[in-house]
């Protein structure tokens, strides 16, 4: 969620106008998993590590996921200004530069990369803390950095809109690179570069002509075979949403994924937020595990929804997906790998990166207490 | 006129509101279908939508409540208001010669074959859970029931609450029971004013009474028709609305708080 949006309101939300009970489990719940993330930091080498294995202890740093951590800690930093987010998101600003290649992307996988190989979808996540720190601090080396990067992935476009060059587990670029698409228009709204822009909607019109009837988009999980995570359907939702923002485009970009958060609603709302981990192309769920980090960024997409239909039902759902994951987070346990932050899957061993916690699910749940702390702050100051 | 009523529970004095008020306008209570809450799939399902919290709350509620509570519960000054004595649904029905069935689901085999057998005019939906078309259809779609906010407006569950939230006034409307949430024909929608004084749980009260004084007015001891169905509105198909988040419910109270 966009910086500029959530602006003004920190100071309303932070002081005592809101001394609602839930809104102050948010604001511990937060306080926990920034603190978790702040710790992966201070093991990360220079980035932030991937996750805190139940086996293997705390990982290698992950520069993709280093990435995305950046807005949300500038986010925080004005929410918890005694925290130190905004220190930590400047130190992995920097690394994260230190590590950019000379054409303009990142490796994929976690640092030092083994097999050195460039990646769209890291690359990608990495523009989007390049283009909030040079928003936050209006230094051009983060906008150069980001504008090599959109470049890059730019040029690797095809003409049917798709990156010849696969990444990761698909045979075909997977519809959740809409979550690449979304950081190459933030680049272009600060550069300028049509050529950016215009590969960009190529892809994101590729990935509207996977559209089902029932909503769903083919193609948005890590295998062409098997049912998508949460997680992914979230990234490609969102990609779409927030593209449709910066193109200022929602009828083109945004309304095709109000059928698939209809469901998605629904089925958090009958749930009471416990929303299966995964679901194949007929929505039926795979397996008996939440994919917590789903949770959260389905909440996110929900709320952005609602911001163009200006419903609270939406938002009931939102936090009801919410308050299921503050359920989950361990916040007494005194293992430091553990307190404060969100399992990839509950039970802790299912399918979605078991026995392990990754940095993205405490990131989303941060990024979704914001957002929906936020729209509790506008919804009373109606009153 | 012969009718069945449902409840979700054996201490659901709104239920025993509609038996008494009908009975004394002259009209046949056949038996009431009275769900049991101790099934496994229940308390499931029950634990999922409220919570452990929520599902305790509602053990007390179907339990009777405590007495100090008991006493200001509207239903219970209602009942108290027209000299009803029985504070259970089976208590009720012995004495007044009642029929009296407990099922695990009113969709379930005995529920419809009891139906057959009542061959009631109208069933009065008074709670326990989601019909299914064979339900409905065994009762030759005349099921009534009271929701608590105006349809097609504001449809699920909470609806009362959600009338507030949503900017609706809030209402009562009585339609007939098809197989949607909430999508069937209208009969008619009666307002419920919101007092200064009023909080979440003051407003549901006003609705459930609203409520069973709206259905029973449409039965006068004449035997009145009651309106022609109409079609389903395409309006009908708004949002559902489900249960209150806890953040949003705080934010209700505090809505109704201001007002104060």
């Amino acid at each position: 969620m966009g910086r500029s949006r959530i602006g003004g309101v920190w100071s309303h939300i932070v002081s005592e106008a809101l001394p609602l009970p839930a809104v102050t489990l948010y604001k511990e719940s937060l306080r926990s998993a920034v603190e978790w993330l702040l710790r992966s930091i201070e093991h990360g080498r220079g980035g932030s590590c991937a996750c805190f294995s139940l086996l293997t202890g705390w990982s290698r740093p992950y520069p993709e996921t280093t990435g995305y951590l950046i807005p949300t800690l500038l986010n925080v930093s004005t929410v918890l200004p005694d925290i130190g987010a905004e220190d930590a998101a400047l130190r992995i600003s920097e690394w994260l530069l230190s590590i950019q290649n000379t054409e303009g992307h990142w490796f994929g996988g976690v640092h030092p990369s083994k097999q050195k190989l460039p990646s769209v979808f890291n690359t990608g996540q990495i523009l989007k803390g390049m283009i909030a720190m040079y928003r936050h601090s209006g230094d051009s080396r983060f906008c150069d950095a980001a504008v090599r990067g959109a470049r890059w992935l730019a040029q690797g476009v095809g003409k049917d809109g798709l990156w010849p060059a696969n990444d990761y587990q698909a045979s075909a670029t997977p519809s959740y690179y809409t979550h690449v698409a979304w950081p190459m228009l933030e680049t272009w709204k600060e550069c300028g570069e049509e050529q950016i822009r215009v590969a960009a909607e190529r892809f994101l019109r590729a990935v509207l002509r996977r559209r089902l009837s029932n909503g769903v988009i083919s193609g948005w999980g890590f295998k062409d075979s098997q049912p998508a995570f949460t997680h992914t359907i979230a990234y490609t939702i969102r990609g779409l949403q927030e593209s449709a923002r910066l193109l200022d485009a929602w009828e083109e970009f945004g309304e095709p994924t109000k059928a698939a958060l209809e469901v998605i609603m629904r089925k958090a709302e009958l749930a009471g937020g416990r929303l299966s981990g995964a679901f194949d192309d007929g929505w039926n769920a795979a397996g008996d595990y939440v994919c917590l980090t789903g949770n959260a960024q389905l909440a996110i997409c929900l709320l952005l929804l609602e911001s163009h239909e200006n419903d609270l039902r939406i938002v009931n759902a939102a936090a009801k997906l919410v308050d299921y994951v503050c359920k989950q987070q361990s916040r007494r346990i005194p293992l430091l790998g553990i307190k404060g932050g969100i399992a990839g899957s509950t039970p802790v061993w299912g399918r979605y990166m078991a026995m392990r916690y990754p940095n993205w699910s405490a990131k989303y749940h941060c990024d979704a207490l914001l957002a929906l702390t936020q729209r509790i702050a506008q919804s009373l100051a109606t009153l | 006129m012969r009718f069945v009523l449902t409840a979700g529970f054996d201490k659901a004095a709104h239920v025993i509101a509609y038996a008494e008020l009908l009975r004394r306008q002259g009209h046949d209570i056949h038996s009431i279908l009275v769900v049991s809450p101790f099934t496994a799939l229940r308390l499931r399902s029950f634990v999922r939508q409220r919570g452990v919290e929520g599902v305790l709350q509602a053990w007390r509620r179907m339990k009777g409540g405590d007495s100090s509570a008991h006493a200001h519960d509207p239903m219970s000054m209602l009942l108290r208001a027209n000299e009803v004595s029985e504070r259970s649904i089976r208590v009720w029905t012995r004495n007044h010669g009642v029929g009296y069935l407990t099922v695990k689901d009113l969709n379930s085999q005995d529920s419809i074959d009891w139906l057959h057998d009542a061959d009631p005019d109208f069933v009065i939906y008074g709670g326990g859970g989601i019909l299914r078309r064979e339900f409905i259809t065994a009762a030759k779609r005349r099921v009534l029931n009271a929701h608590s906010g105006p349809l097609p407006d504001v449809r699920g569950m909470n609806a009362c609450e959600w009338s507030l939230l949503l900017g609706v006034p809030p209402a009562v409307t009585i339609h007939y029971i098809d197989e949607g949430i909430d999508t069937g024909a209208c009969i008619q929608r009666r307002e419920v004013e919101v007092g200064l004084g009023d909080t979440i749980d003051s407003l549901r009260g006003k609705c459930v009474i609203t409520g069973v004084e709206a259905i029973v007015s449409l039965f006068p001891r004449s035997g009145a028709a009651l309106p022609e169905l109409s079609s389903r509105s395409e309006d009908s198909l708004s949002r559902q609305c489900f249960v209150l988040a806890p953040v949003l419910r705080e934010l209700l109270e505090r809505k109704l708080a201001e007002r104060r």
